[in-house]
C-alpha cells in the first residue's frame, strides 16, 4: 500500500510537468507575436514591446523561455494582468476561496441528497418510488446547470425572495449568511452529481441486498432499519465513494458555469473573462492553478481510497 | 441482432424524442415560421401568442424559430464533435490495444488528458483558436478522445488473445486485415453505445460553451447563447430564457434515455443488477 502511494505521488511529477508545458504553450499557440499577446494590444509602443521581450526572454530559444517561465512560476510570479495591471498571483489567490467553498458545499449537498435517495429507491420496490427516482435522476442528468441555476434565481430569488444573490459574504464573517447565499449556486452545481451518485448508490445497494449476509441478518430477525443501514449500506458504499471521488475534482472545476450564472467572483469566471478580454497572463495563471488543484484533489482521493477499501491491495 | 428484441421503454421513448427533434432540426428552413435573425422592433418581448407561438426576444426575434435553428446548430456541433472523438479516440484505442509497444505511450498521453478538467480543457482550446463554432467542435472532440480510446482498447485487448485471431495470424493475415475483420466488428457496438451516451453530454457541453460566449457567436441562434442573451430580461420576459432551456433538456433527455436503454439491453451485467 505504501508503495502504491509513493508510486502515485511520483507519477504526479510527469503530470505536473506536462501540464506546465501545455499552460506555457497557450501564449505561444495563440496566433500572433507572444509579446503582443502578453501586452494585449496589437499596436503597442515598439519600445515597450522590446522591453517585454527582454523581460520575458522572448528573444531566446523556446526551451530557454520555458525554463525562465517555470522559474518565475515556482517563485509565485504569474505575470501581470493585461487589463488591470495587477499581479496574476494576487488575482488568483483572491478567487480561490469562492471556488473551493462552492465545490465543497456542492459535494456535501450532492451526498446528502444522493445517498438517502439511492438507498430508498433500492429498498422500496413500489412503482411510485421507482418512477420518481428515475424522473429525478434523468432530469438531473439532462438539465444544463446554466439553465437550472437561472430558473432557480427566477423562482426563489425574483418571485419568492427566499435568497438574495447579490453579494457573497465571507464564511469567517458570518457563516450562516454565507451558507445561505451560497446555497442556490451549490445546489445547482450539485444536482447532476447527485443524480449520478444516487444511481450508483441504488445499483450498489441492490447488488448487496442479494448477498447471503443480508439474508442471514434478516433471518436472525433483525430490525429492517438495522439491516439496511448497518448491513447493506455500509457494504454498498464502496462504489459510491469511487464515484464521489471522481466528482470531487469535477465539482471543483465545474464551477465555471455556475459562477457565471450567479455572478460569483471565483476562479472559473476569472478564466472565462480572461478569454473574452484576451487577458492571456490571467488565463494562463488561472488554468495552471485550477489544473494543479484538480490534480491534487484527484491524488488525495486516490490515496484516501486505498485506506477506505481494504479489499484492494495495490502492488 | 437479437438484442433488438430486448429494446425497452426507455429506448422507445428516447428514440422517439431524438427522431422528432432531429427531424425538426433537419427541416428547420421549412418549418420555422420566421427567419431566426429577423427583427420585429414593434413586437419586442411579446409573450406566447398565435403570431409568435413562444413569444419574442429583446430584438423582437421569434423565439420558436430561433429554438428550431438553435437546435440545428447544437445537434450539428455535438454530432460532429462526438463523431470526430469516436474516430480519433477509437483508432488510438485500437492501436493501443493491438500493438503492445504503443499501448503504454498512448494510454499515458490519455492519462495526462484526463488530468485536465474537461470544461477547462475545452475553454483553453477555444481560447487558443478563438471563440466560434469550429473551435467548439474541435474542443469538444479533443475532450472526448480519451473516453473513446478506453472504450475501444478494452475489447481490442480481449479479442487479440482469441484463438481465431491467432489462427488468422497463422494463415498470414496482415495486421490491418485482422483489425478490419476481427477487431472492428467487436468494438463497433460498445463504441456506438458510447456515442449515444456521450452525445447527451456533448449537447450540454456545446450549450455551456455558447452560454459562456465561447461557442456560436451572435446573431446566429444557439440554445445556450439564447439562455444567456435572455438572462438580463428575466423579470420582464422570462420566455426567451425558459424555452431554449426546455429544448436543451428535451433533446438531452432523449439521448440519455436512448443511451441508458441501449446500455441496459447490451450489457447483461447491468440488467441483472437492475441498474
Amino acid at each position: 500500500m505504501g508503495f502504491y502511494i509513493v508510486k502515485r505521488i511520483i507519477w504526479l511529477i510527469p503530470v505536473l510537468f506536462v501540464i506546465s508545458v501545455v499552460v506555457f504553450s497557450i501564449v505561444h499557440l495563440i496566433p500572433g507575436d507572444p509579446a503582443t499577446v502578453l501586452l494585449g494590444t496589437e499596436a503597442a509602443d515598439p519600445a515597450l514591446l522590446k522591453a517585454i521581450k527582454q523581460k520575458y526572454g522572448l528573444d531566446k530559444p523556446i526551451y530557454v523561455q520555458y525554463f525562465l517561465w517555470i522559474q518565475r512560476v515556482l517563485h509565485g510570479d504569474l505575470g501581470l494582468s493585461v487589463t488591470t495591471g495587477r499581479p496574476v498571483s494576487k488575482l488568483v489567490a483572491e478567487r480561490i476561496p469562492y471556488t473551493l467553498e462552492l465545490g465543497l458545499y456542492a459535494l456535501a449537498l450532492a451526498l446528502l441528497l444522493a445517498i438517502p435517495l439511492g438507498t430508498l429507491a433500492a429498498v422500496r420496490k413500489n412503482q411510485a418510488v421507482q418512477w420518481l427516482f428515475q424522473g429525478f435522476t434523468l432530469l438531473g442528468l439532462s438539465i444544463p446547470r446554466f439553465w437550472s441555476g437561472t430558473m432557480f434565481i427566477l423562482l426563489f430569488s425574483v418571485h419568492l425572495g427566499w435568497f438574495t444573490i447579490v453579494n457573497f459574504p465571507s464564511f469567517m464573517g458570518d457563516p450562516l449568511d454565507n451558507l445561505r447565499s451560497f446555497f442556490l449556486p451549490a445546489f445547482t452545481l450539485a444536482l447532476p452529481a447527485a443524480a449520478s451518485i444516487a444511481r450508483i448508490t441504488r445499483a450498489s445497494v441492490l447488488e448487496v441486498s442479494n448477498m447471503e449476509y443480508v439474508l442471514t441478518a434478516r433471518s436472525k430477525g433483525l430490525d429492517e432499519r438495522r439491516v439496511v443501514f448497518i448491513h447493506m449500506l455500509k457494504n454498498a458504499l464502496l462504489p459510491v465513494i469511487t464515484v464521489t471521488g471522481i466528482y470531487a475534482g469535477y465539482l471543483l472545476s465545474g464551477t465555471i458555469v455556475v459562477e457565471k450564472v450567479f455572478a460569483i467572483p471565483g476562479l472559473g469566471r476569472l478564466g472565462v473573462d480572461a478569454i473574452l478580454q484576451r487577458d492571456y497572463p490571467v488565463l494562463q495563471g488561472t488554468v495552471l492553478v485550477v489544473v494543479t488543484l484538480f490534480t491534487l484533489v484527484n491524488l488525495a482521493v486516490d490515496i484516501l481510497y486505498v485506506f477506505v477499501n481494504p479489499k484492494i491491495r495495490y502492488v | 441482432m437479437y438484442w433488438l428484441l430486448r429494446l425497452n421503454k426507455a429506448v422507445l421513448i428516447g428514440s422517439t424524442l431524438v427522431i422528432i427533434l432531429s427531424l425538426v432540426a433537419a427541416l428547420a428552413p421549412y418549418i420555422a415560421p420566421y427567419d431566426p435573425t429577423e427583427m420585429h422592433p414593434l413586437d419586442r418581448f411579446s409573450g406566447p401568442s398565435a403570431k409568435y407561438l413562444l413569444g419574442t426576444d429583446f430584438y423582437g426575434r421569434d423565439i420558436l424559430s430561433r429554438i428550431i435553428y438553435g437546435l440545428r446548430t447544437s445537434l450539428q456541433i455535438s454530432f460532429l464533435s462526438v463523431l470526430l472523438a469516436a474516430l480519433w479516440g477509437g483508432s488510438l484505442g485500437v492501436l493501443a490495444g493491438y500493438f503492445p509497444w504503443l499501448d503504454n505511450l498512448i494510454m499515458r498521453v490519455m492519462d495526462v488528458m484526463f488530468a485536465f478538467p474537461v470544461l477547462l480543457l475545452a475553454i483553453t482550446i477555444v481560447a487558443i483558436l478563438g471563440p466560434g463554432e469550429f473551435s467548439a467542435i474541435l474542443a469538444i472532440a479533443i475532450v472526448y478522445v480519451p473516453i473513446f480510446s478506453r472504450v475501444a482498447r478494452g475489447p481490442t485487448l480481449a479479442v487479440r488473445e482469441e484463438t481465431y485471431v491467432e489462427a488468422a495470424q497463422a494463415l498470414g493475415a496482415s495486421h490491418w486485415r485482422i483489425i478490419a475483420k476481427h477487431i472492428l466488428p467487436n468494438i463497433s457496438v460498445p463504441i456506438f453505445v458510447q456515442l449515444t451516451v456521450q452525445l447527451a453530454s456533448a449537447i450540454i457541453f456545446e450549450s455551456a460553451l455558447s452560454f459562456l460566449g465561447l461557442g456560436t457567436q451572435p446573431p446566429l441562434p444557439s440554445l445556450g447563447l439564447m439562455v444567456s442573451e435572455g438572462r438580463p430580461y428575466l423579470e420582464i420576459s422570462p420566455w426567451s430564457t425558459v424555452f431554449p432551456g426546455v429544448a436543451i433538456a428535451l433533446v438531452v433527455l432523449g439521448f440519455n434515455l436512448l443511451g441508458d436503454g441501449l446500455q441496459q439491453a447490451l450489457n447483461p451485467q447491468l440488467r441483472r443488477r437492475g441498474g
